[in-house]
């Protein structure tokens, strides 16, 4: 029953999640905005479409886009959601997850490499560069929670945070603060970032997938869908309070990350996407929290020993 | 154990045979008898694997040598894996690379020759346990690869990037027998047995400190660890591909090996030993990926890559120590896994990667980043092993590289508990900054890849086709095995298990299995489930464009309509907002000629960056050693009166020597 309604926010939750966050910034505009389920029917006219392929294209770039779908599916199996339990978990399933959403990175930046296209080129290296800054901070969370609650996996460590001593309030409350903007840069949103348009030369992620069309766009933007759903699922399930019953946690859980995706919607119809020299300094105060969080829990720890 | 012998002889036979047959067949002479010696020499070695037997066989020597004792234990024989598979490839792949040198009057048979005298030396170096015949081997693996870089000794810089490895390899050199000498001194004698009954206790501690460190700096040398890896970015792309993918992908492994074998014999060093070592190693492999994205050179940038991988082996190398010296076998064994069997995949995939970097430089004749591109339609076979290299050593799920650095982030989780606040600053460091050299291995090699094969080619190399067969089998063969290592993960982790016991001494360590293999088997399932997913949205994805025809048309140019290959995005640019975030760190020359005045002339920007230890510490020590050499240059100066004054003082002197002492 939990693995089947999981299963199905998998496929739903991304669409509601882009669909929420562009009824917000429309509302806030002034406008009427579309209905929050747009986005999936935008997924299925895609599906139909057929493809305008590049002459420079290798075979890569054709499957690129399927191999990245397929990693960012994969690292959703271990991602805790309503009521704190995920589909697979097993010890160091963290490691797994970040290394799943690198596969999917890898691919597609080769694939819009392999168009052969400066825009492209510009915004892969950019989309690699911000990752790198934001990895160690993830680690550093993560691996200090698996050491104050004495587990190793995702949901184990949820489960076990919230009675990991009188700091925990403030641990979840600096972790969620890091996992919302290694949400908004991993997305793709903004200030890192602007889904709105390509067309400047200082985008990231839009501009990557300017020659892919047809069912192929439509894995990638289902995949950086999934991709914010599936960070937003983090910080709902650190956030949401154990023991208190499924039905419940499946209803806090959804409410979250509905919160969340409009507050994407609220940040972004009020701020300016930075300067692209600024994003690493915005970015590295995942690891700049993180390193807060370590010392937090070795003096949780030191008080133990 | 007579199986092993009969391979060594394989080889050897094989030696003098490529001497005898004539050029056009030295090639195949050497593949097919690596082929066949190294599946004499694997037999054994993994029987000895499976079971964690082991085979000795001694003999007395002469005089200062003693007895020396060859054992074939889980652990060389782990080693002997390595250097056997990466043999069997290497000669595969050099027999059709060396095809382009035929009947150009170049030392082809000399080459394969000392080819197969490196295989012999590396192959025997993990059995010996005796000090003195190990530097002695030692010197052979490292003269005969000597001559193999220099190959195309006509270059000059190929020439001075040997000549360059041949002094780092004797400063290596120096550094071991200075550190057997003081070994020998306090045991006595020659035989690893003998130090390990003195040195285990850890009674002689500050000077099996002191030997500790001279062995592990000598072999860290060998190994590439910082700062002395210098040696790597000039001696690989100086040398033919296969002779860069078999150095890097075994070779410096036995730099490794020399540490893990002195941690058997010597025991654990004392903490603060251990910990710089993991500091050694977590720098090398930071600035080894850095200095590895900034390279323009295909070869160059593939050797500072290993120099970061060195340095991962090293991180689960250093956790495992600390897990030893705190007596916790559970956090030392699960490093150590993680420690060999990334060595193992590293084998694999820098030989698959310098392979096929090798077939790019054979078809375009460049190693310029800058200069390459679009090659993945001329070349498809080797841009798919290329692909799958660059996906395995990025650590990428479902590839094996995953599962070795799995490991060691998985051996600094156990970590808690085990000792106080030191351990665990340590631990979150190498933890973090483990998965920033991830992250930054991926742009590495998204860069290398992409600069190579994806896009339009940036020069005319139309002419570039597929490599023959003998190349692409070998690079094939490697990609595969990367892939079922990453499936496989349990086959891998069983390689590993008895060596990885053996150093670390615990042999049945409760709570090993949950810890172990749980894990490893969902994260196989995951692998699998994302091969097959892979597979599954492709083949949904053409089953929903069979009725429609794709358009093809020219790459989206944002409006622009006439686009040339040359406005594509560069290697150089690819890495520059990486660079420039780690400014500080990076240090780089600018060369520039500006636009001047209204009708400018000529421009043009050129840059580099600087391996910032090779200038302050490489530079320097050989400076100062030219220096001090030129002060003492009165004593050879030709004159033979002179020369026999020293005989007889040294005559005297030694008389006096031993008549007084």
């Amino acid at each position: 029953m939990k693995i089947i309604i999981s299963v199905l926010m998998i496929i739903f939750f991304p669409f509601l999640i882009s669909g929420i966050i562009r009824r917000v910034k429309s509302v806030w505009g002034g406008r009427k905005g579309p209905s929050v389920i747009q986005p999936f029917f935008d997924f299925s006219r895609l599906m139909k479409k057929s493809e305008v392929i590049s002459r420079t294209v290798s075979p890569v770039f054709l499957v690129a886009p399927s191999a990245s779908l397929a990693a960012i599916v994969c690292a959703a199996m271990v991602v805790p959601m309503a009521g704190k339990s995920a589909i697979l978990s097993f010890n160091g399933d963290f490691i797994m997850f970040c290394y799943l959403l690198a596969f999917s990175k890898f691919m597609l930046v080769v694939g819009a490499m392999d168009t052969g296209s400066s825009f492209e080129g510009m915004g892969s290296s950019r989309e690699v560069t911000f990752s790198a800054l934001a990895e160690p901070g993830f680690f550093i969370i993560m691996g200090s929670f698996a050491w104050i609650s004495g587990c190793k996996s995702f949901e184990s460590i949820f489960q076990a945070i919230y009675n990991s001593g009188p700091a925990a309030g403030l641990l979840i409350l600096l972790a969620t603060i890091a996992l919302f903007i290694m949400l908004l840069t991993e997305g793709g949103r903004l200030p890192v970032d602007d889904p709105e348009t390509h067309l400047e030369l200082t985008m990231i992620h839009e501009v990557m997938v300017l020659d892919n069309s047809g069912p192929d766009l439509g894995f990638i933007l289902y995949g950086v869908a999934l991709k914010v759903f599936l960070i937003a699922s983090l910080i709902a399930s650190l956030a949401t309070p154990t023991g208190i019953g499924f039905a419940a946690g499946l209803v806090i859980f959804s409410v979250f990350v509905a919160a969340e995706a409009a507050f994407i919607g609220f940040l972004e119809s009020v701020m300016a996407r930075m300067r692209m020299t600024h994003v690493p300094q915005f970015v590295f105060m995942i690891t700049a929290l993180a390193i807060i969080i370590f010392f937090i829990v070795m003096t949780e720890l030191g008080k133990a020993l | 154990m007579n199986l092993f012998f009969i391979g060594i002889a394989i080889y050897l036979l094989t030696a003098a045979l490529s001497i005898m047959v004539k050029e056009s067949r030295k090639g195949l002479a050497t593949a097919c008898g690596s082929a066949l010696g190294g599946i004499a020499v694997l037999i054994p070695c993994i029987s000895s694997l499976a079971s964690g037997e082991s085979y000795t066989l001694a003999f007395l020597a002469n005089y200062p040598i003693g007895q020396v004792r060859l054992l074939l234990d889980p652990f060389s024989a782990f080693f002997i894996m390595v250097i056997a598979l990466g043999s069997i490839f290497c000669a595969m792949y050099g027999s059709g690379y060396m095809k382009q040198y035929h009947g150009k009057g170049k030392a082809v048979s000399a080459h394969f020759f000392f080819l197969i005298c490196l295989f012999v030396a590396m192959l025997l170096l993990p059995v010996i346990r005796n000090a003195i015949v190990f530097l002695i081997v030692w010197e052979i693996m490292s003269l005969s690869s000597f001559f193999l870089v220099i190959f195309e000794s006509e270059k000059k810089e190929v020439f001075d990037a040997g000549i360059f490895y041949l002094i780092m390899m004797h400063v290596s050199v120096i550094l071991l027998t200075v550190g057997f000498l003081v070994l020998i001194r306090i045991a006595g004698s020659a035989d690893f047995a003998d130090f390990y009954e003195f040195f285990q206790s850890g009674a002689y501690r500050p000077a099996s400190d002191l030997a500790f460190i001279l062995l592990a700096a000598g072999f860290g040398i060998k190994a590439g660890f910082l700062p002395l890896h210098s040696w790597l970015p000039e001696a690989h792309p100086a040398a033919p591909s296969h002779v860069s993918g078999l150095m890097s992908g075994v070779m410096i492994k036995l730099g490794i090996f020399g540490i893990l074998l002195m941690i058997t014999v010597l025991g654990v060093p004392s903490l603060w030993v251990c910990y710089t070592f993991t500091a050694v190693a977590v720098l090398s492999a930071l600035s080894g990926i850095f200095y590895a994205s900034a390279q323009n050179d295909i070869k160059r940038a593939l050797a500072y890559s290993s120099v970061e991988n060195i340095g991962i082996i090293g991180i689960g190398i250093g956790v495992a120590m600390l897990g030893m010296a705190y007596k916790s076998p559970v956090t030392a064994m699960i490093g150590l896994s993680g420690a060999l069997i990334h060595l193992l995949n590293h084998s694999l995939f820098k030989g698959l990667l310098f392979y096929g970097a090798g077939a790019v430089y054979m078809q375009t004749h460049t190693r310029n980043l800058n200069r390459l591109g679009g090659l993945f339609k001329q070349m498809p076979r080797t841009g798919t092993a290329f692909l799958i290299g660059s996906l395995a050593i990025c650590g990428l799920p479902p590839f094996n590289g995953f599962i070795g650095k799995f490991l060691i982030y998985y051996s600094m989780l156990n970590c808690k508990g085990i000792n106080g606040e030191s351990l665990l600053i340590a631990a979150i460091t190498s933890f973090a900054l483990l998965a920033f050299v991830g992250a930054v291995s991926a742009l590495c090699f998204t860069r290398l890849f992409s600069a190579v094969f994806m896009g339009a080619p940036r020069d005319r190399h139309a002419d570039a086709v597929e490599v023959p067969l003998a190349m692409t089998l070998p690079m094939l063969l490697m990609a595969g095995l990367c892939l079922a290592g990453g499936v496989l993960p349990l086959v891998l982790l069983r390689i590993v298990e008895f060596p990885a016991a053996i150093i670390t001494g615990g042999k049945n360590v409760p709570g090993i299995a949950v810890e172990f293999h749980d894990p490893l088997y969902v994260i196989s399932m995951l692998s699998i489930g994302l091969i097959l997913l892979t597979v599954l949205l492709f083949g949904l994805r053409t089953r929903l464009l069979r009725r429609q025809p794709a358009t093809v048309s020219g790459t989206w140019g944002c409006g622009y309509d006439n686009p040339t290959s040359r406005i594509q995005y560069t290697a150089a640019s690819f890495s520059m907002p990486f660079m420039e975030v780690i400014r500080p760190v990076m240090q780089r020359e600018d060369t520039a000629v500006g636009v001047k005045g209204l009708f400018p002339l000529k421009a043009f920007f050129d840059f580099k960056f600087k391996d910032v230890f090779e200038t302050v510490i490489i530079r320097p020590l050989g400076q100062g050693t030219v220096f001090l050499l030129t002060r003492l240059s009165w004593i050879q100066n030709g004159r033979m009166q002179y020369y026999l004054f020293y005989g007889i003082a040294f005559l005297i002197l030694s008389l006096i020597w031993i008549i007084f002492w």
